[in-house]
């Protein structure tokens, strides 16, 4: 039986599907029984969920004006 | 002058690089300037934005990355090599802007101390970084979820906060990052998995706020 800390070690991995079957069986099992890595586990993929929804901030007006200016002036020469 | 890194990058010729020749007859066709600053311009400046911390500094970033790469623009294949290309090329040009500034700042804390001339890269960048906070479009996630996130990304050691972003945020691979990075690729799962520890402690008080 694996411990809380393999889980913590093996996640990465467990969530990406690059863990061994054996190691992921294992895994699945300790889940099965462990609420707190359960929790973990879901705190854990939340926080990259969250992170792979964060809006795309526009390109500043003035910066998008700045390059255009710079580049007409840099072909000019 | 010793080369930038981004220009390193640009000279490197690896399959990130834009400096493989076009393919006779065979090329797609190469974006315009424009489209570059249209298309690249928010990937280049949101990636610079959350490795730098600040807008100001992305805004500056962004300006010298979007210009190389119209620069560069004839050397480019293809779309696929320009945007790994631009991780790469942004992410050298964010970490070597940071340095910089930090050599600034270590050198103006004692500049009272030194004669004026010795300090000729006075390049007018007195401005304070601010966090990322912004305004997002549409409603992937609410505002205050966005400055939440943003902010504990801005938190986050340099080291691990580069590649969180990278992989959580840019959704670039392992392989990727660590090509882009020039570092192994079970140091690039030893510090995601770390900063995805040090994001997860940060955002637990929120997680049922934030929990569509």
């Amino acid at each position: 039986m694996i411990t809380c800390q393999d889980v913590n070690e093996w996640l990465l991995d467990y969530l990406s599907g690059e863990l061994s079957q054996e190691s992921r069986n294992a895994v699945d099992q300790h889940l099965s029984a462990c609420p707190t890595c359960v929790a973990f586990v879901h705190s854990y993929s939340m926080t990259i969920s969250l992170s792979r929804r964060l809006a795309v901030q526009p390109t500043p007006p003035e910066l998008i004006e700045r390059i255009q200016v710079r580049f007409a002036r840099a072909n000019r020469l | 002058m010793e080369p930038r890194s981004e220009d390193k990058a640009i000279e490197k010729g690896d399959s990130g690089s834009p400096a493989s020749p076009p393919e006779s007859g065979t090329s797609p066709p190469v974006p315009t300037p424009e489209e570059i600053v249209r298309v690249y311009g928010p990937k280049v400046y949101n990636l610079a934005r959350r490795i730098l911390g600040s807008e100001t500094d992305a805004e500056d970033v962004t300006q010298d990355v979007l210009l190389k790469v119209i620069e560069s623009l004839h050397q480019f294949r293809g779309e696929a090599a320009l945007g790994t290309w631009l991780h790469r090329i942004t992410v050298n040009a964010a970490l070597a802007y940071r340095k910089k500034r930090a050599r600034q700042e270590e050198t103006e804390s004692t500049a009272h101390k030194e004669p004026l001339e010795e300090f000729p890269e006075q390049s007018g960048h007195g401005k304070r970084p601010s966090l990322g906070a912004g305004r997002p479009e549409g409603d992937v996630l609410s505002h205050e979820a966005q400055q939440l996130i943003e902010k504990a990304i801005a938190e986050l050691p340099e080291n691990y906060r580069v590649v969180y972003v990278l992989a959580d945020v840019e959704g670039l691979s392992n392989a990727e990052i660590a090509d882009i990075l020039e570092l192994n690729i079970p140091a690039v799962k030893s510090r995601l998995h770390r900063a995805r520890l040090m994001m997860r402690q940060k955002l637990q008080p929120y997680f049922e706020e934030l929990n569509p």
